[in-house]
């Protein structure tokens, strides 16, 4: 057509020479023929339209008569826009193509490559992100022109935050000759051709519709190359929630695909067809297969898959899990609210470094025993009460104001025991700490307790992972988790009170205990203020006030009691005694917390960045292409509050985040949120601090250690986020024009 | 020993959340159309209940999209419009872009598009934060929906069976509100109940 149209322009140029009578005729019919072609849109190869380059190429330079000719229409959009898959999804148009052949020529349909799912807010549509190739197959007649026109006629939709419409008239001319490959396009196409969806080999599939709103799709484990991620994309309307998440679950040696039913999906006739797309691919070596399997109805929905399966979990091993437990035990004893009370069993030790082996090692047996029985208590407690339905994780026992509070006057009452305000009983026993080997057995075993009590808020290093497990377990397995824990945090003690050179080492006692003894106080009444803060933030300033009035008439009670109970003169003591217990009952009674525990989130406006969590917002965030952060943190976690402090509101940290855009979001347990104890249950954890990395769309979170550094926070931020993108938001598959100036 | 079957169960709990996390409700033709009040553009507070007895026309609009562009600039949206109010259907065009979106217009300006389109609504409604869009199921621009006499939706899907932005397709388009319409209006169920929308996707916030 294009030399038709080349020959007649020529011809008027020239006509007034040449032009004969004959020749008028036959131009005549000619243009009167042209007019009719020239009424469609003037035809070109390739096209510019707005964001998207659009050409017809071939995979042969020439037409061989009788052999099939493949074309493609190529779709190039800019960085970042997309077009349609032959179904789109929940909004979009798929590309479409009007053939305009010569006489005896049929086209095929388009041979639709397996899409990707491009996710929208709530909605998702599928599509191509970048370039692609649709092939059509033309059949050749035996005998063709010289010189043949494939014409098509294409509309499209590209999209990034907008959509724009387009469409192009497109010829591509191809003399008529033995098919020679096309140097350019011939590999490219027959890549292309090679990655389609596999519609011979694909794997058996059952698809059961569970209830009319789950959709099951099984295949046997041994169709898949690696079970990794698979994703299932629906030929036609009305089959599935297209913005549904898809979830990969074993059973035994078949592989599950689960994801919500359209409504209707039962009312439905006829067969899923669709395409199945398997991350690292399918055993017969294709990435994405046509299924098409029969639709079973079924009435029950099926049993949520195992708790570990999914590849967020960990998936420790028990060796691993009780392995981790005892270091994290060990590493307890260093944490910040522990140091202390290390501090005072050093002490024990220096002071009893004379006495008899036997007695040091029941000294450090009793200790750990107090550690594990305390250990045991703590951890019966939250194992019954997550089995009578409550949604509790490990740390727990702080989300409790009550408990915060008698933590707060333990720790105020230790510390002036420390300093010397008070000394218990007459042989200058105290509460936790120096006690002469021979007599001191009970306060081994009570400094046990008290050393766990005060260890429960520091959720170590290790520690999630193991105890995320151990919940996870059946009972006797958790308890085996929660006991090497225990046995870790007892472990150097029991070292010590094993090897008497060890404590052979040690300073000789003096009076340089004392002042030690006085200076650790300090310690633990920083441990009060921040226990106080942790009430504040949950209860609120009146409560605060309550609680320090309530401590000061406790400590006054103890003052009075210290002073005056070793008096020699009985009426002096009795007096004495009773002022110090009734001061004390005034402050536990002025001290206790009433105000109902509020519920929600307590930290949600911590700093600017920072959005309260919702599951909601996480899978919102990554639907529309944004990799999430999620701090799980916690006003009583002191591990939490360090590392916000010292990495992630570092401004270095901070400005990676906005950089690579991800969202940050901080998930408050400082009071109970069952939905927060849910979202730790499914990362596989069961205390704070945890911190997730979502990439965008459907992939795994990555966890981060407990105890972050800066390095690792952006070394993770660049590997789940990629290259670095422009600052602008997107919107993508969006379908509009901004028509606006 | 504690028994492990609550555990199990918690993790149900869990799946069903995320589920519910990704799941959209929606009605379905059959079920009762969930009740609103959304504020018209010229400031009066509409429900849905008010038109207890009468059918009602739910139309998902965004006067930037070009598939609603391709309906009103051809006149076709406005002549159903138009058509159905004399016959005393309602006719609610809903407006669910959230306002940060570059396609937001405000009551002012969206009242300037719908008048220079000779647009005939009962009334033009904003549904900014989209809860109206979500609970419906609205997924593209136009999205359609008839709520019958009884607050039953009878139809749902889209505007004609086809999917182009392409004006000329218009005459020969089977127009699926209008059939619906007119056989409700004959006193017959409607034939097709629950089609496929083409469009625009809703301009959610997430």
């Amino acid at each position: 057509m294009a030399r038709l149209w080349h020959t007649f322009r020529s011809a008027i140029r020239f006509g007034a020479i040449v032009i004969t009578t004959m020749q008028l005729a036959k131009y005549a019919l000619v243009a009167l023929v042209l007019t009719g072609v020239l009424s469609l849109p003037a035809a070109a190869n390739p096209v510019r339209r707005d964001h998207i380059d659009v050409e017809l190429i071939a995979s042969t330079t020439s037409v061989q008569p009788g052999r099939t000719l493949t074309v493609a229409l190529r779709l190039k959009p800019d960085e970042h826009w997309h077009t349609y898959w032959k179904n789109p999804g929940d909004s979009g148009l798929a590309t479409q193509i009007d053939w305009q052949l010569p006489e005896g020529f049929r086209a095929g349909p388009i041979q639709w490559p397996a899409p990707q799912r491009i996710d929208v807010g709530p909605l998702a549509n599928y599509g191509y992100d970048g370039e692609v190739l649709l092939l059509t197959d033309i059949e050749v007649p035996d005998s063709i022109p010289a010189n043949v026109p494939i014409r098509a006629a294409a509309s499209w939709l590209v999209c990034e935050e907008i959509c724009i419409p387009g469409d192009a008239e497109l010829v591509l001319d191809l003399p008529a000759g033995p098919a020679a490959a096309d140097p350019v396009w011939a590999a490219r196409i027959a890549k292309v051709r090679a990655a389609l969806p596999d519609a011979a080999n694909g794997p058996e599939v059952e698809a059961v519709l569970a209830a009319g709103q789950q959709w099951i799709l099984s295949l046997p484990r041994s169709a898949l190359r690696d079970v990794g991620q698979l994703s299932f994309f629906p030929e036609e309307e009305g089959w599935i929630e297209y913005a549904s998440r898809q979830q990969v679950v074993e059973q035994g040696d078949t592989v599950q695909l689960r994801f919500a039913a359209a409504a209707g999906a039962a009312g439905k006739q006829g067969r899923l067809n669709g395409v199945l797309v398997a991350m690292p691919g399918f055993a017969n070596g294709s990435s994405s297969v046509v299924v098409s399997p029969a639709v079973t109805l079924t009435d029950t929905l099926p049993a949520p898959p195992p708790p570990v399966a999914s590849a967020a979990r960990s998936s420790l091993t028990l060796a691993v899990a009780l392995a981790f437990a005892f270091i994290g035990g060990v590493i307890l004893n260093l944490m910040p609210c522990v140091f202390p009370v290390v501090g005072i069993k050093v002490l024990t030790f220096v002071e009893n470094s004379r006495s008899s082996p036997a007695s040091l090692r029941s000294h450090g047996l009793l200790f750990a025993l107090g550690v594990l029985v305390c250990f045991w208590a703590v951890a019966g407690a939250l194992l019954a009460l997550r089995a009578g339905g409550a949604t509790l994780g490990w740390g727990f026992q702080l989300q409790s104001p009550l408990v915060v509070s008698a933590l707060a006057l333990l720790f105020f009452v230790l510390a002036l025991n420390m300093s010397g305000v008070f000394e218990l009983g007459s042989r200058a026993q105290q509460l936790a700490g120096s006690v002469r080997a021979q007599s001191g057995y009970a306060d081994a075993f009570l400094s046990g307790v008290i050393a766990t009590l005060v260890a429960t808020p520091c959720t170590a290093p290790f520690m999630g992972a193991a105890l995320g497990f151990a919940i996870t377990q059946s009972a006797p397995l958790a308890m085996a988790v929660f006991t090497a824990l225990a046995l870790g945090m007892a472990a150097p003690y029991l070292v010590l009170s094993f090897s008497p050179k060890l404590v052979g080492r040690l300073p000789k006692p003096g009076t340089w205990m004392v002042s030690l003894k006085q200076a650790l106080a300090f310690p633990l009444y920083l441990t009060v203020v921040w226990l106080v803060w942790v009430l504040g933030r949950q209860i609120g300033v009146d409560a605060v006030a309550r609680l320090m009035i309530g401590m000061t008439m406790f400590g006054a009670g103890l003052w009075v009691y210290g002073r005056w109970n070793t008096s020699s003169a009985a009426r002096v003591r009795m007096t004495a005694r009773a002022m110090a217990m009734l001061l004390a009952l005034t402050g536990v009674v002025l001290g206790w917390p009433h105000d109902s525990v509020p519920q929600g989130s307590s930290l949600a406006t911590t700093s600017g960045n920072w959005k309260t969590w919702s599951p909601d917002a996480v899978a919102a965030a990554r639907g529309s292409g944004q990799p999430v952060f999620v701090d799980f943190t916690a006003a009583w976690c002191v591990t939490c509050q360090v590392n916000k402090r010292l990495v992630l509101n570092r401004d270095t940290v901070q400005a990676r985040f906005r950089e690579r855009n991800v969202v940050t979001m901080v998930a408050d347990w400082t009071n109970r949120d069952p939905q927060i104890s849910l979202a730790l249950d499914a990362l596989g954890r069961s205390g704070v601090p945890v911190y997730a990395l979502y990439p965008p769309g459907n992939g795994a979170p990555m966890l981060l250690p407990e105890l972050l550094t800066e390095a690792i926070v952006l070394e993770a931020i660049d590997q789940i986020a990629g290259p670095v993108r422009t600052a602008a938001s997107r919107d993508p598959s969006g379908i509009s024009i901004d028509q606006e100036k | 020993m504690l028994p492990f079957v609550p555990l199990r169960s918690l993790a149900a709990v869990c799946l069903a959340m995320i589920l519910a996390a990704g799941a959209r409700a929606a009605v379905e033709p059959g079920n009762a159309a969930p009740d609103f009040t959304l504020t018209r553009v010229d400031g009066k507070a509409v429900s849905l209940s008010e038109f207890r007895g009468k059918y009602v026309v739910l139309e998902w609009f965004n006067s930037e999209c070009p598939f609603v562009r391709k309906h009103y600039e051809s006149g076709n949206m406005q002549a159903l419009q138009t058509a159905y109010r004399k016959r005393d259907v309602v006719w609610l065009t809903i407006n669910s872009t959230n306002p940060d979106h570059s396609n937001f217009r405000d009551p002012e300006r969206s009242t300037e598009i719908m008048a220079n389109w000779k647009g005939n609504p009962t009334g033009l409604l904003l549904d900014p934060d989209g809860t109206v869009g979500q609970a419906y199921g609205a997924r593209t621009t136009p999205h359609m929906y008839i709520v019958d006499p009884r607050g039953t939706l009878v139809y749902r899907g889209g505007i004609d069976d086809k999917p182009s932005f392409s004006q000329r397709d218009i005459p020969v388009a089977k127009n699926y509100v209008a059939a619906a319409l007119d056989e409700l209006m004959a006193g017959q169920s409607v034939s097709e109940a629950d089609t496929r929308p083409y469009g625009c996707s809703v301009k959610y916030r997430y």
